[in-house]
């Protein structure tokens, strides 16, 4: 069974995407996709199973940085935000 | 206790443990750059040699092995002891096994491909040894892995015929180097067939399609294209890969035959399932690496026609030659340089957000226009040095390996200025 990414906001009303249970490159593909889809979005938070080491490059490469909520193995949390051009 | 806050662009953690020290697979894929301009003057060189070559120890050998080993396996090799456990999120246990195989392989490419040009049996030897080993610690580490992945299954399975393969291709190849001083093999050419098959489609052919499965989808932006076409491919592509051997070893050209066709529509299908990637993929500029990439997906398919053809005698003299170019050349090194292209970049990239400062963008790693050249200069090669083999025109092949050599030298400055940048960021970041 295919798991999709699941999209809604957290506690403080902030984008959320969960990509737990996805095989990669599903994670990535779901929140890169996102960023392309909402380009006035300031941030995200997004949940992944794995410390997302592949999604650094094409976030510094768009100009969006990151932060951890929480991590621990197999539940990472992480604040995406747009940085100013 | 509250963590002390993290900064963007510095944080890896646990992910680092995945990321193996940089000029690891770095040194393979410098290696493979070097050694692809080293063969494009190679084919210069034995240009004359290479239209009616059909097997047996020489140059021409030598130009193919520096190609097989120095630029595509140093590549298999660089891609996947550092891809292998970000896709499966699994760490290496010991970093012991990467670093003794760099220096079993390098030292045994050398040895190999000087014993093929000087038809020196103990530097032969010697080299087969040593490259037997290497990839033996290769196949150690690749399998370790698969055995522990619980996801990505596709992928997997794919992985497991190419290394599967890859033990095949070294048991034949060390028979076949010891074949030259006791000629205790019955059919040298026949096993050398086999030989070829199992490294180019095998080995190769499933590393490249299977990492294509995770890596198109992830430069596309597109949902992973559907699981049970890509199970029917495989399915095709190991009966087809099973049905040549078969035939090969059992010289049934009939068989040879039906298994190319199967064989084809396995590369078809996957082709199919990648090029949906790309038109439901959100990201439609993909740039060059991917003109490279969608020729090397045309090549394929010619590759394996080429091959049939070969069975049926269509090709005359030059087909054997034309058959292993179209191969080596067109479907194989034209996919790894699309792919190199966007992996090197990449993982400097994500080995340069350790510390307080602001990683650079992947597009600021290293000037354009090396890799516009190379992509020219690649095409105008491939196609010229196919047609001169066609046609039997050293001179024509020649001018292919100046070409492709200009190519090729384009693709060592564009690693070399991606390397520049991963120690001027270190060296600053160092500063701050």
């Amino acid at each position: 069974m295919t798991i999709e990414a699941q999209f809604g906001t957290d506690a403080k009303g902030r984008p959320r995407i969960n990509t737990t249970g996805m095989e990669p490159p599903g994670p990535f593909v779901a929140i890169m996709g996102w960023i392309e889809t909402h380009p006035d979005a300031p941030e995200v938070v997004v949940c992944l199973e794995r410390d997302p080491v592949y999604l650094f490059p094409e976030l510094t490469d768009i100009n969006w940085a990151w932060d951890y909520l929480s991590e621990k193995p197999g539940a990472f949390e992480l604040l995406l935000k747009r940085l100013p051009e | 206790m509250k963590k002390p806050p993290k900064l963007p662009g510095m944080i890896l953690m646990d992910a680092q443990r995945r990321l193996l020290p940089p000029l690891l697979p770095f040194l393979f894929f410098i290696v493979a750059a070097t050694c692809h301009a080293g063969v494009w003057l190679g084919v210069i060189f034995v240009a004359e040699d290479i239209p009616s070559y059909t097997g047996g120890p020489g140059p021409v050998l030598a130009v193919l092995h520096l190609l097989t080993l120095g630029v595509m396996m140093a590549t298999a090799i660089g891609a996947a002891i550092q891809l292998l456990p970000v896709a499966t999120g699994l760490a290496h246990k010991s970093l012991l096994p990467a670093r003794l195989l760099m220096w079993l392989f390098l030292p045994g490419v050398l040895c190999l491909t000087s014993g093929f040009m000087l038809t020196d049996q103990f530097l032969m030897s010697a080299g087969a040894l040593l490259v037997t080993l290497a990839l033996m610690v290769f196949l150690h580490i690749v399998t370790s892995m698969l055995w522990r992945a619980t996801t990505l299954k596709l992928a997997v399975a794919h992985a497991w015929i190419s290394m599967a393969s890859l033990f095949g291709l070294l048991g034949l190849g060390v028979a076949l180097v010891l074949d030259f001083d006791f000629a205790w093999l019955l059919d040298h050419q026949n096993t050398a067939a086999q030989h070829m098959v199992l490294a180019a489609c095998g080995f190769m052919g499933f590393l490249a399609i299977g990492f294509g499965n995770i890596l198109v989808p992830m430069f596309a932006l597109s949902q992973s294209p559907s699981g049970k076409v890509g199970w029917v491919s495989w399915t095709f592509l190991v009966a087809g890969l099973v049905g040549v051997l078969a035939g090969l070893n059992f010289q049934l050209n009939a068989l040879i035959l039906i298994a190319a066709v199967v064989g084809l529509i396995g590369a078809a299908l996957h082709i199919k399932t990648m090029v949906w990637c790309l038109q439901n993929g959100m990201r439609k500029k993909l740039g060059l690496s991917f003109v490279l990439i969608k020729g090397a997906w045309g090549m394929m398919l010619l590759s394996i026609a080429l091959g049939a053809a070969l069975i049926l005698d269509l090709l005359g003299d030059q087909g054997p030659a034309l058959f292993g170019f179209v191969l080596l050349f067109g479907w194989l090194l034209t996919y790894i340089k699309g792919m190199l292209q966007r992996i090197v970049p990449f993982l400097a990239a994500m080995n340069m957000s350790k510390r307080n400062h602001k990683p650079p963008r992947l597009s600021e790693l290293a000037a354009g226009l090396p890799l516009k050249l190379h992509a020219v200069c690649h095409v105008l090669a491939i196609v010229l040095g196919a047609a001169s083999i066609a046609v039997d025109q050293s001179v024509g092949l020649q001018a292919a390996g100046v070409i492709g050599f200009i190519g090729a030298a384009s693709f060592v400055w564009f690693c070399f200025s991606v390397l520049q940048s991963y120690f001027s960021y270190h060296r600053t970041a160092a500063q701050d």
